[in-house]
């Protein structure tokens, strides 16, 4: 079977018609998951629990039942707990956590029917844009072996650009879904704040986090997110609305969409390839019928600095409960109390984590919590009022997703503020609650892959989703695919 | 400009971090470009802005007051690296200094 | 020098809700370790907490009931330091907006009347517990306590003694059993003090520094403890040495205050709006339904009872003690109000002191209120005498059945009928004639020997009231 080219809505209509079973479909992934190994996008994969699924699902169907999605093999970010498989957050902490739940969203895709295959690679706690903090090991691009595939979800990225799983979960605290999507080659939404529960995805930033999702195409992602949404009474940050089909509008013609581009977007920070691949999917949307128009957003620039001071606070507070005393990782050299939390933590936590918890500390401390904390949400307030008046003025935001395509694996840097700049395009829109997607819209030169963003109002999803669908009508770019064959 | 040492082992303390040598000189170090970016804030003009502590302003749902949790306690306490008798272990707790 | 002592309290009060403040688990008390701690309680990672509205409702109902601002949101903080027993390594409070502010609860000194401000009053979580001393080298925890809804509530620093302080802590606790927020009981911790005790010389405007004496859980302690803290810092100040700020737990067996932790340790709280919870908005709504749940106050209670019963200040202090007191009062003064004195009595007299005899609470008192009235009902109309009115009590609550079954069964009915006892006197002046002679020549003493054969011959069921007049008609007069 080809599982370079299929489609969420192809392998529902061969699995409904039996033209394939859930179980040669999840042996085939399994299979590729294997061979692809030196990708490294997997921190744990579960053949056995996996065939066990699929053959219920095939029951399911043999009887006629099942819905959409059935039988369809997924990977969930390893942020998302998972009863009965380990649940590592890309940390050592972690490395022999198994939760006693599921999160909300693996149990939506269980009841949705859906395969469980593996549970991917990510950064620590989700505190890394290349990958390159988790424990496991990074990442590889398959696009190419030596370049990062951006993070923090990386291994969801890179498993479902070389196609290792059709769809994948992944979150989003500043552009952990967008950014790897971009530099993957596919496509991924980041959900209005609040319209996915958090029950069970571990918390990094909780004001920012968000649960979302990998696919290659916009119409695949559709097809997901109408099993993500809806209200959880285990969050109490979740939204109570009522639900919509994300899949409705998709075939509707754009006619005059209105664009706006950040003109902040489109300088000389961001690398000339990648602007000009932006331009040219831009130059499609009009001949489509869209109309572009430039926005000024004054407060966008002080995006990364308030990400920066808000985020590693509520993660120096949110990793406080790894204490070695209930789960996770605790120090067998630990004599007093003291120790019992200091080398724990220090032993199970690395570098990058261990300095956004100091960082948190800091900014949360005594006589800087108002120049630092409370300064950073008072312009928070001020980026999201940006956006709010830029949408006064047009449907949707776009740009290009990240500033530079893949960058190469252990790149050196002379401080971490240099890595903290890839997520420049991508933070504004946590900051504001906002739906924002990445979507394939070429390649450079080194046939690395370019990401066209779309940022909507809250709960615009299907106006986003129909515009990049409407986009991967047209276009070709989301059905490419890594060519490497496996090593 | 960045922290001192003894700022930077006094945040240490405070989130119960231990840091060996290297770590300590390495974070220093970060903490110089952190708070230059994160510097930039200051001249942002504020007075009269709310803070924005949610990015989704909405009322608060609330739960009723039910029992809604079983007894999990061995499933809970398996997953604890020490245990004796139901209860978590730690190095004993001195009271009194 | 002369000195005078400032005190403020904080007092932890554990609300009276079935589950805990941010999770489904049970608040019961009691149970084995760990066996009401969920993953939430213990702080799993992804786990998140929602908001107990009972606990904001009874929030809420002491605020209407202090007259404190309750303004129209209110923001849960996180506390962050670590400790064994507060699992998230923070602990969710409120901070710059708490559900709570200002209000006063009313004292009732030997001078009068004197109203303890109040600064606040925040919702909060419970900690769980460390238990010492089970594995040599060891602490256990135990997480069911934690996360169970507290609020905390402040005053400013304006009691001056001891005794004051306790003063405040009793009434403060009788208003929040009143009010049923709080089950006040002691010795379960679900009332607990932590006391900030100052001193400076008379006349002096600034503040002493403090220190604030942690977990009081008996009025009794707070007392002692407060004292010897007062004491410690007067001897201190007056052998010129300087007050250390600082956090100290008193030991009821050596009835000494010790350091815990001082001001150079003191912790840095960071405090920070709680990103997994909203703004708690209050709506008029809300507070509509706290104030229709709201009960009479007991002072509302006292006053309305002096008026409408003619009652003591006394009395009515004394029957306002608790709420069930209270109650029981009311469901027997509604029935016969002209009988509240008498009521009143019983309650406070003989049936306050079986019930502190038997160790039972008014919630449990085994005479109901109906029962009681009929005792009141039967000693007036003079079938019983106050004697065997007391026997009739005693029978009720170890046995149960009405006061007439007791009257019947035990053959306790007073003769009052002037026939019955007319007839008894002439057998007697007969049976007695010596005697009766004696009488009239000028013997009283005589008297009581008929009044004990009376007596006897009716088996002490003889009104004595009219047994005196008609003895003395017939013993004076010539048959």
């Amino acid at each position: 079977m080809n599982l370079e080219q299929t489609s969420l809505k192809t392998l529902s209509r061969d699995l409904h018609q039996k033209n394939i079973s859930s179980v040669a479909l999840t042996q085939s992934y399994l299979e590729r998951i294997q061979s692809f190994s030196e990708l490294n996008a997997f921190i744990t994969v579960d053949p056995d629990k996996a065939l066990a699924q699929a053959k219920l699902a095939d029951a399911r169907l043999a009887r006629g039942e099942g819905g959409p999605l059935t039988g369809i093999p997924i990977a969930h970010k390893d942020i998302f707990c998972t009863k009965d498989w380990r649940t590592t957050c890309g940390s050592k902490m972690l490395s022999n956590f198994i939760a006693p739940y599921d999160a909300h969203i693996v149990q939506r895709y269980q009841s949705a029917g859906m395969i469980l295959l593996g549970k991917t690679n990510m950064d620590e706690f989700a505190m890394g844009s290349s990958n390159e903090t988790s424990y496991y090991g990074p990442v590889r691009n398959p696009w190419n072996l030596q370049k990062v595939p951006g993070g923090s979800s990386g291994g969801s990225a890179a498993a479902v650009a070389a196609r290792l799983i059709p769809a994948a979960t992944a979150s989003d605290t500043g552009g952990s879904i967008r950014q790897p999507a971009a530099l993957c080659g596919i496509s991924g939404i980041k959900p209005t704040y609040g319209l996915a529960s958090r029950f069970g995805m571990i918390a990094f930033a909780s004001s920012l986090d968000q649960a979302g999702l990998m696919a290659p195409s916009a119409e695949d992602l559709a097809w997901l997110l109408n099993d993500l949404v809806g209200h959880d009474p285990r969050d109490a940050t979740s939204l109570n609305r009522t639900t919509e089909d994300y899949t409705k509008h998709l075939e509707q013609p754009i006619n005059s969409l209105k664009i706006g581009i950040p003109t902040a977007f489109m300088g000389s920070g961001t690398h000339p390839e990648i602007l000009k691949a932006i331009e040219a999917a831009l130059a499609h949307y009009q001949q489509m019928g869209a109309q572009i128009i430039e926005l000024d957003m004054p407060h966008l620039s002080l995006s990364i600095p308030v990400y920066y001071v808000l985020a590693p606070a509520e993660a120096s507070s949110n990793l406080s409960r790894y204490d070695g005393i209930r789960f996770g990782w605790r120090s067998q050299e630990a004599r007093t109390l003291s120790d019992l939390y200091a080398l724990s933590r220090g032993e199970g936590f690395g570098a990058e984590v261990k300095r956004r918890i100091l960082i948190g500390s800091y900014v949360l401390s005594q006589g800087y919590y108002s120049a630092y904390y409370l300064q950073a949400q008072k312009v928070r307030r001020l980026i999201a009022q940006d956006f709010t008046h830029a949408f006064e003025r047009c449907d949707v935001i776009m740009g290009p997703t990240t500033p530079t395509p893949a960058f190469n694996l252990n790149t050196q840097r002379s401080n971490p503020v240099e890595m903290y700049l890839s997520d420049i395009f991508t933070i504004g829109v946590n900051l504001a609650g906002l739906p924002g997607m990445s979507i394939p819209a070429g390649f450079t030169s080194d046939h690395l892959p370019v990401g066209l963003q779309l940022i909507g109002p809250h709960f615009s999803e299907a106006k986003l989703l129909q515009a990049a669908h409407q986009y991967q009508t047209q276009t070709h770019w989301h059905q490419q695919f890594p060519s490497g064959e496996p090593a | 400009m960045t922290i001192t040492l003894e700022q930077l082992q006094h945040l240490a303390k405070l989130s119960h971090l231990a840091l060996t040598p290297t770590e300590q000189i390495n974070i220093q170090n970060d903490f110089g470009a952190i708070l230059s970016l994160i510097d930039q804030l200051a001249a942002t003009q504020t007075e009269g802005v709310a803070p924005l502590h949610n990015p989704v302003e909405m009322n608060q749902i609330l739960r009723p007051d039910v029992v809604s949790e079983n007894n999990e306690r061995e499933r809970l306490l398996s997953i604890a690296p020490l245990t004796h008798e139901g209860a978590f272990l730690v190095p004993q707790v001195i009271e009194h200094s | 020098m002369n000195w005078e002592v400032v005190i403020g309290l904080e007092t932890h009060v554990q609300l009276t809700t079935l589950s805990k403040m941010f999770s489904g688990s049970s608040t019961a008390f009691g149970q084995p370790p760990n066996t009401q701690a969920c993953a939430i309680d213990l702080g799993l990672p992804g786990v998140l907490p929602t908001i107990n509205q009972q606990a904001v409702f009874l929030a809420l109902r002491f605020g209407l009931a202090v007259q404190g601002k309750i303004p129209p949101y209110s923001i849960f903080a996180r506390k962050n330091y670590f400790y064994p027993d507060l699992p998230k390594g923070y602990q969710i409070s409120q901070y710059e907006h708490p559900i709570i502010q200002g209000g006063g609860v009313t004292i009732n000194t030997e001078q009068g009347h004197k109203i303890i401000p109040l600064t606040r009053a925040h919702l909060e979580e419970d900690a769980g517990k460390s238990i010492h001393g089970i594995l040599p080298g060891y602490t256990a925890i135990d997480l069911n306590r934690a996360g169970t809804p507290l609020l905390e509530i402040v005053t400013e620093p304006v009691m001056h003694s001891a005794k004051e302080a306790v003063l405040y802590a009793k009434t403060l606790h009788r208003l929040v059993t009143w009010l049923g927020i709080c089950d006040g009981n002691l010795q379960e911790g679900s009332f607990r003090c932590d006391a900030n005790v100052s001193v400076r010389p008379s006349g002096s405007i600034t503040l002493g520094t403090r220190c604030e004496i942690k977990n009081l859980n008996s009025f009794r302690f707070l007392e002692q403890a407060v004292n010897y803290e007062i004491q410690r810092h007067i001897d201190i100040l007056e052998s010129g040495g300087s007050i250390t700020q600082e956090t100290r737990l008193f030991d009821p067996d050596r009835q000494e205050t010790r350091s815990m932790r001082s001001k150079e340790e003191a912790m840095d709280y960071r405090y920070f709006p709680d990103p997994d919870l909203l703004p708690l908005v209050i709506s008029e709504q809300w507070l509509k339904e706290a104030a229709d749940a709201l009960p009479e106050l007991p002072e509302a209670c006292q006053q309305r009872w002096q008026d409408q019963y003619d009652l003591t200040a006394y009395d009515t202090e004394q029957l306002t003690q608790s709420k069930a007191m209270a109650d029981y009062f009311e469901r027997l003064v509604q029935t016969q109000p002209p009988q509240a004195k008498n009521y009143a009595n019983w309650i406070l007299g003989d049936l306050s002191a079986l019930l502190n005899r038997t160790e039972t609470t008014w919630e449990q008192c085994p005479v109901p209120a109906e029962a009681l009235g009929q005792l009141v009902q039967r000693t007036e109309d003079g079938t019983l005498s106050s004697k065997m009115a007391k026997i009739v009590l005693e029978k009720l609550a170890q046995e149960g059945h009405s006061v007439d079954y007791w009257i019947t069964h035990l053959g306790l009915k007073q003769i009052s009928d002037p026939a019955a006892l007319e007839q008894l006197i002439l057998k007697l002046i007969q049976k007695y004639p010596t005697q009766v002679a004696e009488y009239r020549s000028g013997k009283q003493k005589v008297f009581a020997f008929f009044v004990g054969q009376a007596m006897k011959a009716s088996q002490g069921q003889a009104n004595p009231t009219h047994l005196t007049t008609l003895l003395q008609k017939h013993l004076s007069g010539p048959a």
